[in-house]
């Protein structure tokens, strides 16, 4: 490289052409890469490829990353089971009396599914097609109705089993197990927030949601118990065996993936859902998530090699580990960052790129390794409700009614952006919230 | 025609692949049982699930990129006209794609027919089973992806020289 190509400039050069790249739209997982070749080339010539290839290979032998397409494909058989049909009635059932007990019975059933899924899309939409038309028929405030809808959905992704956690965990070389645990209570509080919230608003505006008339509530006890026992037990027991099997160190995650892939088929079929048409676009539908996922791991798998190669990784952390601002004050400055970074790319995006770069900065500021990571996730929470790039927004665009303004919805999901800072600042404040269960369940 | 035989390759080997799925989590299945149950875990598990693994995906790429499932950052691009896009493509496939993975595709050969020559076998587990069929695997899923790539490609070039109707055109013809 020549002279005058300091690391400083390269590290300006790469990220520059890598966010044009895919602000101008070309999928993020190939300029990822093409980025990656380029410079990589300029610095050893065709050499790269041969590091390429090597990298390639270690990401296709990784057995923790088995558990993506597993999670996935359980995912699909949770969300066409209607399991989440049954649970919306009997969830509705038990909180509809009360006021904004629909908005409630949304942020539950979006938790419970959340315990039982990977990701936001799916059951964002299965439980956005419902409740939505729930809420709106009972003239729900718009936009409560839609910000609960986008901030349940989004628990998809925190709370364990979680793809994003599967990423995560091989990038910044924590257990994957221990990571599940430490963003348990962190995706319960936060669910627990968004309830309690919606409880509060409508107590004191009851015109924001109003509780069911009494005669749509009139199911006899044994109907309701029924209800309750076929919709909510074969889920919980579900969740109980994928993450009980992980937590109690019976299985390795990947394991327990196919534990939970093989539960869902059975509730699947159990609720006369399985048939071979499912079975084959579950099949379609998890291949090609999966490989885009893996797409952009690969991409970034090269980008970094590279990026670190060239000495761009001492570069950014001497950059953040010589701010004037303390320990707390380059943390807060990481957080805003990730906020803004998050407004723009999506979250994976952000695990791929931000995610190496940050995570020695956190090990040298001397914050707990499992502490730091659960701080981003949650964090990354933020990211699918702010727009301009917003996943939780697009997925709930597609399903809500035409008179439902994008004003709406920007308006509703603002307090649930409150909340989020509000647990992040929570898990700062008391970080027993995420370090106490990893280190006191699994060694 | 030159474009559907692909688009074809690509469905139907991203149509058979994705059933591994199943035989992935039938065999993790297995071990657990055979762990728990049979008390004998089993040497090839490890090894066969990371194998599927690995295949299911890089053969899926192309499937992926024929049913345009790579994630773009849109929020400009859904703002562009047909053909700027098609422009943005073309030149984004031209200097980035297109090098990278001919690059890689050109760089495994040797590095593929070397493992069959040695008789390569795994050292991650305690089964050690060959692993050069698995490497194989590797030229296999990245030409097919190449492959898709170079379609989609002209297909964006088709579409930026002759403007946005030329697919349509081409289809009909």
């Amino acid at each position: 490289m020549d002279a005058f190509m300091t690391p400083e400039i390269l590290v300006l050069l790469m990220f520059g052409t890598l966010f044009a790249g895919i602000f101008l739209g070309f999928p993020t997982a190939f300029v990822l890469g093409g980025v990656a070749m380029l410079f990589g080339f300029v610095d050893m010539g065709p050499d790269i490829f041969g590091l390429f290839i090597t990298r390639l290979f270690g990401l296709m032998k990784n057995y923790t990353l088995l558990a993506v397409p597993l999670f996935l494909f359980m995912g699909v058989f949770m969300e066409k089971s209607g399991v989440a049909q049954r649970l919306f009635q009997a969830m509705h059932l038990l909180w509809g009396g009360m006021r904004g007990g629909l908005g409630i019975s949304t942020i539950a059933i979006s938790a419970l599914f959340a315990a039982a899924t990977g990701v936001v899309g799916a059951s964002e939409v299965t439980i956005g097609l419902m409740a939505l038309p729930a809420m709106f028929s009972k003239s729900y405030d718009k936009s409560l109705a839609c910000g609960s809808v986008c901030a349940g959905g989004t628990l998809g992704i925190l709370i364990p089993p979680s793809i994003m956690i599967i990423l995560y965990g091989p990038i910044a070389r924590i257990s994957v197990g221990k990571l599940f645990l430490g963003t348990l209570v962190p995706g319960i509080l936060l669910a627990v927030l968004y309830m309690l919230y919606i409880a509060i608003r409508c107590y004191f505006r009851p015109q924001d949601g109003p509780p069911m008339p009494k005669e749509e509530r009139n199911v006899p006890v044994s109907g309701k118990l029924w209800l309750l026992t076929t919709s909510v037990l074969p889920p919980a027991m579900l969740i109980f065996a994928v993450l009980g099997s992980i937590f109690f160190g019976i299985a390795a995650v990947t394991e327990a993936a196919a534990v939970g892939v093989v539960a869902s088929i059975i509730l699947a079929a159990c609720y006369r859902q399985l048939t071979y048409t499912t079975l084959k676009e579950a099949c379609i539908q998890t291949l090609t998530i999966t490989s885009m996922i893996l797409m952009i791991a690969i991409g970034a798998a090269f980008f970094s090699s590279v990026f670190v190669a060239l000495g761009g990784d001492d570069v950014i952390s001497s950059l953040f580990l010589n701010l004037p601002f303390g320990k707390w004050g380059i943390l807060i400055t990481i957080m805003l960052l990730l906020v803004v970074v998050g407004m723009f790319i999506d979250w994976m995006g952000i695990v791929f790129i931000i995610v190496p770069l940050i995570s020695p900065i956190g090990l040298e500021l001397g914050f707990d390794p499992i502490w730091f990571a659960v701080m981003v996730m949650v964090n990354l929470q933020i990211s699918f409700l702010t727009p301009p790039f917003a996943y939780s927004i697009f997925y709930l665009k597609g399903i809500t009614p035409p008179d439902v303004k994008t004003t709406d919805i920007y308006k509703g999901v603002l307090p649930f952006v409150g909340l989020q800072i509000l647990a992040l600042l929570l898990c700062a404040a008391f970080p027993f919230l995420i370090t106490w269960l990893p280190a006191h369940l699994i060694n | 025609m030159f474009f559907k035989i692909i688009d074809t390759i690509s469905e139907t080997t991203g149509r058979l692949i994705s059933c591994l799925v199943i035989i992935l989590t039938l065999i993790l299945s297995y071990e657990i049982v055979a762990r728990y149950v049979f008390g004998a875990p089993t040497k090839w598990v490890f090894d066969t699930s990371y194998m599927l693994g690995g295949t299911f995906f890089l053969m899926g790429e192309a499937f992926t990129l024929k049913r345009k499932q790579h994630v773009r950052i849109d929020i400009l691009y859904g703002r562009f006209s047909k053909r700027a896009r098609a422009a943005i493509d073309v030149f984004f496939y031209l200097v980035l794609f297109l090098p990278l993975w001919i690059g890689i595709l050109y760089a495994l050969i040797p590095y593929v027919a070397f493992s069959w020559e040695m008789g390569e076998k795994s050292m991650q587990g305690y089964w050690q089973p060959v692993i050069y069929p698995f490497k194989t695997v590797m030229p296999i899923g990245v030409g097919l992806f190449l492959l898709q790539g170079i379609a989609e490609f002209c297909r964006s070039l088709l579409t930026l020289i002759k403007g946005e109707d030329a697919l349509s055109r081409a289809k009909e013809a």
